[in-house]
This record gives C-alpha cells, sequence and structure tokens, in this order.
C-alpha cells in the first residue's frame, strides 16, 4: 500500500471512530439530525462528481437517482419490512440500472442536451411515483421505524453512523476511480471526446460505467432519507432542489478531485443548515444561488482551484 | 499498382464514398496501403482529405464501402476499436487533453490503445512514455501542461500520443502546418526514421518539399475523386494535378 493509501484509509477509520463515538457520548440528538444532512450532502456530490465532474457530463437529474433511492427504501419497508442495510443495497442496484438506462439512452448526446435529458428522466420517474399508490402516491406516504439496534440509543443516531459509512464507501469508490485508468479516460473524454476515441479510449462504455457508478451511490445516499423523515412524498423526494445543491456543492468545491465536492458539501451543508436554524429554511436557496455566483465569477475551479493558486504562489515565494 | 505487386495490403480502403446531404465528399475512392509504406496525400483544400482520413480512422461513418486493416472489415467498429486495432492519427488542428501534462497524454494511448494499463505496472508505462518523449525530443516537458506547450512541441506531441498507441498505421493530418522552415524539417526527420519501423504512414500536407521527399507514394483528391497515384515525380508531372492543385 503506498503512503497515500495509509493515510487516506487511516484518515478514514478516524472519521468513523469520531462518528461513532459522537453517537455515544452525545445525548441531543439534533446535532445528528442536522449532521446526517451534511453527510448525505458529502455522499451525492462526490458521486456526481464522477460523472459531472472527472466525465464533464452535467447531470441535472439527481433527483431522479436520489427519489428512486428514497421510493426503493419505502417499497421495501412497506412490502417486507425489510431492514435498513437490504433498502440501502436495493436501492444502490436500483440507482445502477438506472444509470445504465439513463445512460444508454443520453449518453450518445452531448453536453447541454445531456443536461436537458436528465432533467427530462426526473420528471418522468417522479411521475410513475406520483401515479404509484401502493408507495402512497402524490399524497406521500409515513412511515414507521423498526426498534432501533445496538449500540444506538436513538434511530437518527444510528442513520447518522450509517451516512457516515455511505461517505467512506463513496469517497473510496470516488477516489479509486479517479487514481485508475478509469478516471485518466474519462479525463480525456472530458477534455477532447474525439481525440480520446481515437487514441482508443471507449468514452461510450467509460460514460456508462461512470453514469452506473454515480447513480448507484446516489440512490445509496437517497435510500435512508425515508427513515430519516419517517416520510415519503414524491415532491420532496424528487425535489429538483436536491439537484442544484449537490450541483452547487461539487462545483463550488471543485470537480477535478475528490476532495471538492467534499468541501463544497461540507461548507454549503454546514451554511444551510446554520441559516435553517437562526433565520429560515427558505433562506438556503437564495444564500446557495448567491455563493454559486460568487465562485463562478471569483474562483471558478472551486475551492480546489484555490488551493492549488495559492500553494503554487507559496512555492514561487520559497524558490 | 496491380494486386500481384502489393500480395498483403496493410490498409485496404475499398469503394469508398461519404455524402453530406448532397453534396459527395468522397466519391468512390479505392486504395491500398501496405506494411510501412509512405504515402502522401495532397489535393486542394476541401478535396476530401481529411474526410478520408475521418472515415478510415472512424470518426465519420461512409455511406458506401468498406475500410479493412490486415484483412479485418474495420467498416462498423468505432474508432477507439480501430486505434486499438493499431490505427493512430494526429489532428489538423491539435487536439491534446488539456487538463493533462504531456506524460498524461502520452499515458492515455498506453492505458488504453496499446493495452498496457492492464499489463504493466505504472512505472512500467511511465518509462515507456519517458522513452517515447526522449525520441521525440521532448523529454524536457514531460511535466508540462499540454495548454503550455508552442506549436510546434504540441504538434510534436501528437504525434508522441499517436506511437504511445504503438501504431501500425499513422495518419498525420497536417502535422506541419504553420512551423517554420526547420520545424518542418525536423518533424519531417522524426517521421521519415517512423516509416522504417514498419510504420505505414499517410501523411496529409500542403507543404510540396516535405511531401516530395517524404512519399513513396503520392495520391492526389480532387472534387472527392482520386485524380492522379503513383510516384511522386509522375503526380507532381500529371497535368491534371497540376491544373487542380497547382493551379498552373
Amino acid at each position: 500500500m503506498s503512503r497515500n493509501n495509509i493515510a487516506f484509509w487511516t484518515a478514514a477509520v478516524v472519521f468513523l471512530a469520531v462518528a461513532l463515538t459522537m453517537t455515544q457520548l452525545v445525548r441531543n440528538e439534533y446535532p445528528f439530525f442536522a449532521g446526517y444532512v451534511i453527510l448525505q450532502f458529502i455522499v451525492l456530490s462526490v458521486a456526481w462528481t464522477i460523472l459531472g465532474g472527472y466525465a464533464g457530463y452535467v447531470n441535472f437529474g439527481t433527483n431522479a437517482f436520489f427519489g428512486a433511492g428514497v421510493y426503493t427504501a419505502v417499497f421495501l419497508a412497506q412490502s417486507y419490512e425489510a431492514p435498513l442495510s437490504v433498502q440501502i443495497a436495493t436501492a444502490a442496484v436500483v440507482g445502477s440500472l438506472l444509470g445504465l438506462g439513463v445512460g444508454l439512452m443520453t449518453l450518445r448526446m452531448r453536453g447541454i442536451f445531456f443536461s436537458i435529458a436528465t432533467i427530462a428522466l426526473a420528471i418522468i420517474v417522479e411521475t410513475t411515483v406520483t401515479n404509484w399508490r401502493f408507495v402512497g402516491g402524490a399524497a406521500g406516504i409515513q412511515l414507521q421505524r423498526p426498534p432501533v439496534m445496538a449500540p444506538f440509543d436513538s434511530y437518527v443516531k444510528m442513520l447518522f453512523f450509517v451516512q457516515a459509512l455511505l461517505v467512506v464507501a463513496s469517497v473510496a469508490i470516488t477516489r479509486g476511480i479517479q487514481n485508475s485508468w478509469i478516471g485518466r479516460g474519462l479525463h480525456a473524454l472530458r477534455d477532447d471526446e474525439l481525440a480520446a476515441e481515437c487514441t482508443g479510449v471507449p468514452t461510450l462504455r467509460l460514460k456508462l460505467v461512470a453514469c452506473v457508478i454515480s447513480g448507484a451511490l446516489i440512490a445509496a445516499g437517497g435510500a435512508p432519507a425515508a427513515m430519516y423523515l419517517q416520510y415519503a412524498d414524491p415532491g420532496s423526494a424528487f425535489n429538483l432542489t436536491t439537484s442544484v445543491s449537490v450541483l452547487a456543492m461539487a462545483l463550488i468545491g471543485g470537480t477535478s478531485h475528490w476532495i471538492g465536492p467534499v468541501l463544497g458539501a461540507i461548507l454549503l451543508g454546514t451554511t444551510q443548515q446554520l441559516l435553517a436554524v437562526t433565520i429560515s429554511s427558505e433562506i438556503n436557496v437564495l444564500v446557495l444561488g448567491i455563493m454559486l455566483v460568487l465562485f463562478v465569477v471569483a474562483a471558478p475551479k472551486g475551492i480546489i482551484g484555490l488551493m492549488r493558486r495559492s500553494s503554487k504562489t507559496h512555492a514561487g515565494e520559497r524558490a | 499498382m496491380t494486386d500481384a505487386a502489393m500480395p498483403e495490403p496493410l490498409l485496404r480502403v475499398e469503394s469508398l464514398t461519404k455524402s453530406f446531404g448532397g453534396f459527395v465528399a468522397l466519391d468512390n475512392i479505392s486504395v491500398d496501403i501496405r506494411k510501412g509504406e509512405r504515402f502522401g496525400l495532397i489535393g486542394p483544400n476541401g478535396s476530401g482529405k481529411t474526410t478520408l482520413v475521418n472515415c478510415i480512422s472512424g470518426a465519420l461513418r461512409p455511406s458506401r464501402g468498406t475500410v479493412s486493416l490486415g484483412g479485418e472489415d474495420l467498416t462498423p467498429l468505432p474508432p477507439n476499436q480501430r486505434a486499438r486495432r493499431g490505427i493512430a492519427r494526429s489532428f489538423q488542428i491539435p487536439r491534446p487533453f488539456r487538463s493533462m501534462t504531456v506524460l498524461e497524454n502520452l499515458m492515455v494511448a498506453l492505458d488504453f490503445a496499446a493495452g498496457r494499463g492492464v499489463l504493466e505496472s505504472a512505472a512500467h508505462r511511465r518509462d515507456a512514455a519517458m522513452s517515447i518523449l526522449a525520441r521525440i525530443g521532448l523529454a524536457p516537458k514531460a511535466g508540462a501542461l499540454a495548454t503550455a506547450l508552442t506549436q510546434v512541441d504540441l504538434r510534436k506531441m501528437e504525434l508522441a500520443r499517436a506511437l504511445a498507441m504503438g501504431p501500425k498505421l499513422l495518419i498525420s493530418d497536417e502535422a506541419m502546418a504553420g512551423l517554420s522552415h526547420s520545424e518542418v524539417d525536423e518533424v519531417l526527420d522524426l517521421l521519415m526514421s517512423l516509416g522504417g519501423e514498419d510504420i505505414a504512414i499517410i501523411m496529409i500536407e500542403h507543404i510540396m518539399q516535405a511531401v516530395m521527399r517524404f512519399s513513396e507514394r503520392v495520391m492526389c483528391l480532387d472534387a472527392g475523386r482520386i485524380i492522379a497515384i503513383g510516384a511522386p515525380a509522375e503526380v507532381m508531372a500529371n497535368a491534371r494535378v497540376q491544373e487542380a492543385y497547382l493551379g498552373v
């Protein structure tokens, strides 16, 4: 194992240990309730970056994959009382199949056409669920949480830890892609699709792989949301704001490295949670918009771009 | 030019036709290129040279006709499959992977076209890429971003990237356009040295001395048709070539 790998996995283990310890020591549920949302957005924006960042195919249909994850969980809970782990695993499968289907239909389109097609996808999936009585239809559905498992004393704390596990899984997968030949191929096709093809990169296949993995992780990240809210309705599960938030987080963090969406999600997610408590939950969207504009103008390559720029000038000063 | 003279062509283009709507860009082109051949492709602007290259490399699908390499029909294959079977090309306007360094540009070719990503260690591939760069004279710029290169270095990098694919056929689409005299000679020497290694090269070029010096055979296209093919001196002497291309 290289030194980089050791550092990464040490950090991952420390992160999980801290998350677990917090659930045991902190009595108040609220930090976990808020923290869950931030962790969820880390999963979503890191997963989004595989296709949207590395390959440069901007997916506006995050809400379709997210909602598919939520409703997979709802369906399994309703019909089989399936445990959370099964809900998440099945959501990942459903997300990957959705990614494959969407990818086959849309990834031959380039740039903006792909983005528009993903919005259409979200509407199709939402309409389907809205007309599906078994999972509550347009009115939504109340869900009963099963008893919580040891060592956790509350379901929200458990969900917080589960989402922390998903963060580690999605970051590890995304990082693995970035450092492999798949990542190199995705970067090549983002830079120039024809040149990539003529250099032997199977662009369509790689885009499909990216779409499948990205879709699976987004759906998995969305699955616990059903039990988190104990309620699901198509309007919120397929809310376009989810797509916009995820996109903003990834862009603000920077999309050329997996750490970008992690930083973006922490920054924006935390800001949103603080604003929701102190001012109102409606102001989120406004702040999101303002920050996105600021970053697009001042730091088009996101936080990563800023950090690289400053580390370069430091290096220049030293030299 | 008979079949007996070239028993086993590397590349066979057979009755290739490409039309865009009502416009016929290539009209029934047939040509064979043998292993290691240095082949010049000339013709006035808009005569179909790049369209032919695009049909060979797979960027365009021909309307009719076939392209085969070493006896295998490539016509239904996408560009990446053709690249892996040994067709490499440079572009008329260089198309580097802009977010990558020169070395990384070559690594893409090694990972995918040459299929070495699966077989060899990263260090091994890095060495292979460095030795190609050394040969092309780009080794000192291995760590530079592709966007920081000068025009001549960009051209060289495209050739290096094509070479890293381990090609059987290299198509150089105006690799010398916009270069100075000494730079043209530099790139030309490079291409000449490759021909000696069993890599067939199709060179599209407007610089006549370069074509004459380089080619074993020259083909001249005009309005999508072959108007002359043969030894460079013969083709240049051809009245139709002089009329169509040189404007004499």
